[in-house]
């Protein structure tokens, strides 16, 4: 349902509130009400976007460029998925080395997240040969605010309260007792059991600073918060030629099963194996290979037949076979988290009088080598099984040449999940290291952020999030 | 003087010629196996030496 005015429920004491309403808030709070649990909803914006709402997201970048991040986020009901691309996949097995949990624990949330992202196909992750691996992108058209608003505002047990505009916690002695909130010209105190904080990749770190700030009693000063930012730095890396027929030869020797249908403008993804991962050292990278029909008079064929002219010589034979197709090919790559690229307070207020986000980021080396290695085996196993070519842009090879990475839509780290205080944020629980009833769940807790899309993944750890906290009601230990 | 002849050609096929058969197409199994990257057009190309 829901509440329109807050003074009607400010003497009543919900088992759970959830601040932010976007993919991890609303998955956690249909977990929840699966189990008869009242939540509170809280959502700062309105059902639709406000121009306004913007001022509360600005953010002054240093470093490298980042691209505009008020384009990337929502300050909506529904959140960022109100304009997000909707791929969807799981992260590996290899990412959770360093995570308290593991992959298993989450894929157990499979169904279910799939369920509520409305997914149809099914993922797989295939292995190409010893180096390499093929997965698959699932698409959701689910836009969390327009597909869940009717659902929420039939619920028994969900209650939303829009433009309510977090301000700061209550509390002592590890437990948080009640939020303040804004909505319209009036400040409310709301009291719950248990706190859980979504509000996306990057406000999650704000919010926490800005708390801490406020009362630094309550949250210990060791807590990294603001640390460890990630992004998933996506760039153009090279161009080539396939034989889409070739392939396929290869894919019924190899017995793979599992391979995408190539059409033009599809897209076929290739990851490195935990092999080539271990012996190089690398970090992983999804490389996003767009198969386009061939056209003899473009530049990269006129380029091709110069510098590899038996073989464009070979291709022409069949280049009007509709097996041939050229290739554009894209790397989103995973970032090794480090404590240099962070979230800070600014020293700019947002209207309410809090401190607007500082983001410091930057590029690192350890990206371009493996996006190189990575090319290169694709490359090499082209040329070995006469599949195709590739060319490599230049930045791959020369630091000194400079590339742009496109938009910042993933924010990623800054409230990292591990097992102590020094180097974390939250537990394996999603709790906040020393709090007692304090949850933060989302992108802002990937300790690593892989190379995968990483709604599916936010979505499965919200689920394990309210079913922890259903524990806690069955158990009533708390 | 027949009976020389058939053992000089056995000799050429056995010991001359089949090696070197054998070793010419080692080689050459080598020598399409062989990648080379080349700078042109402001690109790293991947290629077979086999392309140029």
């Amino acid at each position: 349902m829901i509440i329109n005015n807050l003074s009607n429920i400010e003497k009543k004491k919900f088992y759970v509130i959830i601040i932010g309403s976007g993919p991890a808030g609303i998955s956690t709070a249909l977990r929840l009400e699966e189990k008869k649990i009242e939540t509170l909803l809280i959502e700062a914006g309105d059902i639709n976007y406000r121009p306004e709402s913007a001022e509360f997201l600005k953010v002054n970048s240093i470093g490298d460029h980042y691209g505009d991040l008020s384009g990337n986020r929502l300050r909506q009901f529904g959140g960022t998925s109100g304009l997000w691309g909707g791929n969807c996949n799981p992260m590996n097995y290899n990412n959770f080395f360093d995570w308290p949990i593991k992959k298993s624990d989450l894929d157990k949330y499979n169904d279910e997240a799939s369920n509520i992202l409305n997914l149809k196909e099914k993922f797989f992750l295939e292995s190409l040969n010893e180096e390499l691996n093929i997965y698959n992108l699932a698409w959701s058209n689910v836009k969390f605010g327009k597909d869940y608003l009717e659902h929420i505002r039939k619920s028994k047990f969900i209650h939303l309260s829009l433009n309510s505009t977090f301000l700061s916690f209550n509390g002592k002695e590890k437990n948080i007792s009640s939020i303040n909130c804004r909505k319209g010209n009036k400040d409310f105190k709301l009291m719950s059991k248990f706190f859980i904080l979504s509000c996306g990749g990057i406000e999650n770190s704000r919010l926490l600073l800005w708390s801490r700030y406020k009362d630094n009693k309550l949250f210990s000063s060791k807590l990294p918060i603001g640390n460890y930012y990630m992004h998933h730095p996506y760039h153009f890396v090279g161009n080539g030629i396939i034989n889409y027929k070739k392939l396929n030869n290869y894919y019924s020797e190899k017995n793979i099963v599992n391979y995408p249908i190539v059409t033009c403008n599809s897209n076929l993804y290739v990851e490195a194996s935990e092999q080539l991962l271990n012996e190089k050292n690398i970090i992983n990278s999804g490389i996003y290979i767009n198969f386009k029909n061939i056209n003899k008079n473009n530049d990269f064929i006129k380029q091709l037949s110069c510098v590899a002219p038996k073989f464009i010589k070979k291709l022409y034979d069949d280049i009007n076979a509709k097996d041939i197709y050229e290739i554009d090919v894209w790397t989103m790559q995973e970032q090794e988290p480090i404590k240099e690229n962070c979230i800070k307070l600014s020293d700019e207020l947002d209207p309410y009088n809090i401190p607007l986000t500082k983001l410091i980021w930057k590029k690192l080396p350890s990206e371009i080598k493996s996006a190189r290695i990575i090319m290169e085996e694709i490359g090499n196993f082209f040329i070995k099984k006469e599949i195709g070519r590739l060319a490599l842009e230049n930045h791959l090879y020369d630091q000194n040449v400079n590339y742009e990475t496109v938009s910042g839509n993933h924010q990623m780290g800054g409230t990292r999940i591990g097992i102590n205080e020094e180097d974390s944020v939250v537990d394996e629980n999603l709790k906040i290291h020393g709090l007692n009833n304090l949850f933060v769940t989302g992108s802002s807790v990937f300790r690593t952020s892989g190379h995968s899309h990483p709604t599916f993944t936010i979505v499965q750890l919200s689920l394990r999030l309210a079913d922890h906290i259903i524990q806690y009601k069955t158990k009533k230990n708390f | 003087m027949k009976k020389n002849k058939r053992n000089f050609i056995k000799f050429m096929v056995t010991i001359i010629f089949i090696p070197l058969f054998t070793e010419l197409s080692f080689i050459k199994k080598k020598y399409i196996k062989k990648i080379i990257k080349k700078k042109r057009f402001s690109k790293v190309w991947l290629l077979d030496i086999n392309d140029n």
